[in-house]
């Protein structure tokens, strides 16, 4: 009647269910505030990938006409799985707004931040037992490390048809954050363990460590897991703008213009990998369900080396620290802060959790090169 | 023939076909079955995973594109490394297999020793369309989890290590450089 083909006629209920889900995102996003400069596009991706014959998803290929390939598409293809720049760039902007002032002033969150990484490798031991592969397995196990772009990262290069469902899950559980942990964190420690108080003041930490740092760090790992480059290698060159001090042009364009930039494009792109065909799986519940233990086993994790630090520590040690191992920056810091200010008034554990933070990034950056490096050096 | 093995056999058949199988086939592949199948593998030990799409039957290849295909099939094949010996030890014809469309499908499966797996399995399911044998599935079957195992513990090793590492350096840069700074400040 009107000349076209009207979306209407190629409906199908799992693009209604979509964007349905979409929409739930947009709502978290805009009317709860729940990691909205994630959720919020993630969720707008999740719409536009899923109207019907819209083509916005269509990836550029050569047998395809010039300018026939969407948006989206072209996002998906280049930034998330061909040349997979979007996660590293993130990193590279994160590593400029963080400080790792808090980590070099108390050395024993390093160990906080490794113990916070057990749920990747439970999670990847289960999906192994439920029939998964060993890239899917690591993909899904890395969730685990509620690390965005290093579950983006490791999925789109291990697994990229899961990519979608992964990375949702990462961030939507770390939006989740604030109602997953307390309770894993109540069900681990005492009341008496919870309101142990720490001083709340750090020593302060020398330029000279902040700056030397990053690069000994870089170095090493870079060594140790050649793969892990790509996320290691722009997170600390990153940090070292910030903390050279001498590129504040540099450094403040990575904090800021950049980042959102990429911000907008790579959460676009996720939502982007979620057509309905692809999601509706019978695997897809299993991802999110094993994404999710991977989680809550992580948190346990870090909570448990907190409390043998917390019974070997001469100096009273808070064992809820642990919880702020996994790498949800700053929320899982600022939930142990919370938590234990509920406890006790006098407690302020903030910068000791943000130190075990800012670790677990480190952590589950080097876990994530590992799978890439392994798999690199097969077949 | 006697009664009692005449009845065997009757049974055999019976009980072949009711499990949903055709007849069990020797291990041997029809001649342009054969010549699909070690053209495929040629490609796939050289590792020219993408050159292996010519050989899909043409209704799979409409399912997928060439980067697709070769990165599934690459992602099946790297566990087992070089191949060491591949012998083909049964063949089925089959109406379905695994989520493949309905349809006619010779199923090859090969014993394979390899370099990372000594006991694997390799499965072709090739179907027949304008008289050619085509690809419509390629997979491998071992055990995965001594190779989980190791990605366990080398993980979890290397995890705790490099962390163990950075801390202990963190803690010899510190005193090093307060130390630096103590001196600085007596000197003046």
């Amino acid at each position: 009647m009107l000349g076209i083909k009207t979306g209407f006629s190629a409906i199908t209920p799992g693009h209604i269910v979509m964007i349905t889900v979409g929409l739930g995102f947009l709502y978290l996003a805009i009317k709860k505030k729940w990691e909205p400069y994630e959720l919020l596009p993630i969720g707008a991706g999740m719409i536009l990938a899923n109207m019907p014959l819209a083509g916005l998803t269509i990836q550029p290929s050569a047998d395809l006409a010039p300018g026939m390939a969407g948006v989206l598409g072209i996002i998906v293809k280049y930034g998330l799985f061909h040349w997979n720049i979007l996660p590293q760039f993130i990193f590279f902007g994160i590593g400029a707004m963080t400080d790792f002032g808090p980590m070099i002033a108390n050395p024993r969150s390093f160990l906080l931040g490794a113990a916070a990484q057990l749920g990747i490798y439970t999670s990847f031991a289960l999906a192994i037992l439920f029939g998964f592969n060993l890239r899917e397995a690591c993909s899904i196990g890395i969730i685990g490390g509620a690390d965005g772009p290093t579950t983006i990262m490791t999925t789109g290069l291990l697994a990229p048809d899961i990519m979608g469902i992964t990375a949702t899950a990462a961030y939507s559980y770390m939006a989740l954050i604030a109602i997953i942990q307390p309770p894993i964190i109540r069900s681990l420690t005492s009341k008496k363990e919870r309101s142990i108080h720490m001083r709340p003041v750090l020593r302060p930490v020398y330029r000279t460590e902040k700056i030397l740092f990053p690069i000994i760090a870089m170095i090493i790992i870079i060594f140790i897991i050649p793969k892990s480059a790509a996320l290691v290698g722009l997170f600390f060159l990153g940090n070292l703008m910030r903390e050279s001090g001498v590129v504040e042009r540099l450094s403040g364009t990575a904090q800021n213009e950049m980042i959102n930039i990429i911000t907008i494009l790579l959460m676009l792109g996720i939502g982007a990998s979620m057509p309905a065909e692809k999601v509706f799986h019978g695997r897809t519940l299993l991802v999110l369900a094993l994404g999710f233990l991977a989680f809550c086993v992580g948190t346990a994790g870090g909570v448990i080396l907190g409390k043998i630090m917390s019974w070997l520590s001469k100096e009273p040690f808070n064992p809820m620290i642990g919880a702020a191992g996994v790498s949800a920056v700053p929320m899982s810091a600022r939930i142990v802060q919370h938590m234990g200010q509920q406890e006790n008034k006098r407690n302020h554990l903030l910068m000791h959790a943000m130190g075990a933070n800012v670790a677990g990034v480190i952590g589950s950056a080097v876990a994530g090169g590992y799978f890439l490096s392994y798999f690199n050096q097969l077949f | 023939m006697t009664t009692k093995i005449k009845l065997f056999l009757v049974i055999l058949g019976l009980t072949t076909v009711l499990c949903g199988y055709g007849p069990v086939l020797a291990a041997s592949l029809p001649e342009q079955a054969e010549e699909t199948a070690r053209a495929f593998f040629e490609l796939l030990d050289r590792r020219e995973f993408e050159a292996t799409y010519r050989l899909l039957a043409p209704e799979f290849q409409k399912d997928t594109t060439p980067e697709k295909w070769s990165l599934r099939l690459k992602t099946e094949r790297e566990m087992l490394g070089t191949i060491e010996s591949r012998r083909l030890s049964r063949v089925d014809n089959v109406k379905t297999f695994n989520d493949l469309p309905e349809g006619e499908y010779l199923i090859a499966v090969y014993d394979t020793q390899s370099r990372r797996q000594s006991e694997s399995r390799e499965i072709l399911a090739l179907t027949r369309s304008s008289g050619q044998y085509g690809l419509a599935v390629y997979k491998t079957d071992y055990n995965k989890w001594p190779e989980a195992g190791r990605i366990i513990i080398n993980g979890l090793f290397l995890v705790f290590f490099i962390m163990s590492l950075l801390a202990g350096i963190t803690v010899l840069m510190s005193k090093i450089i307060q130390r630096l700074a103590e001196l600085k400040e007596k000197t003046g």
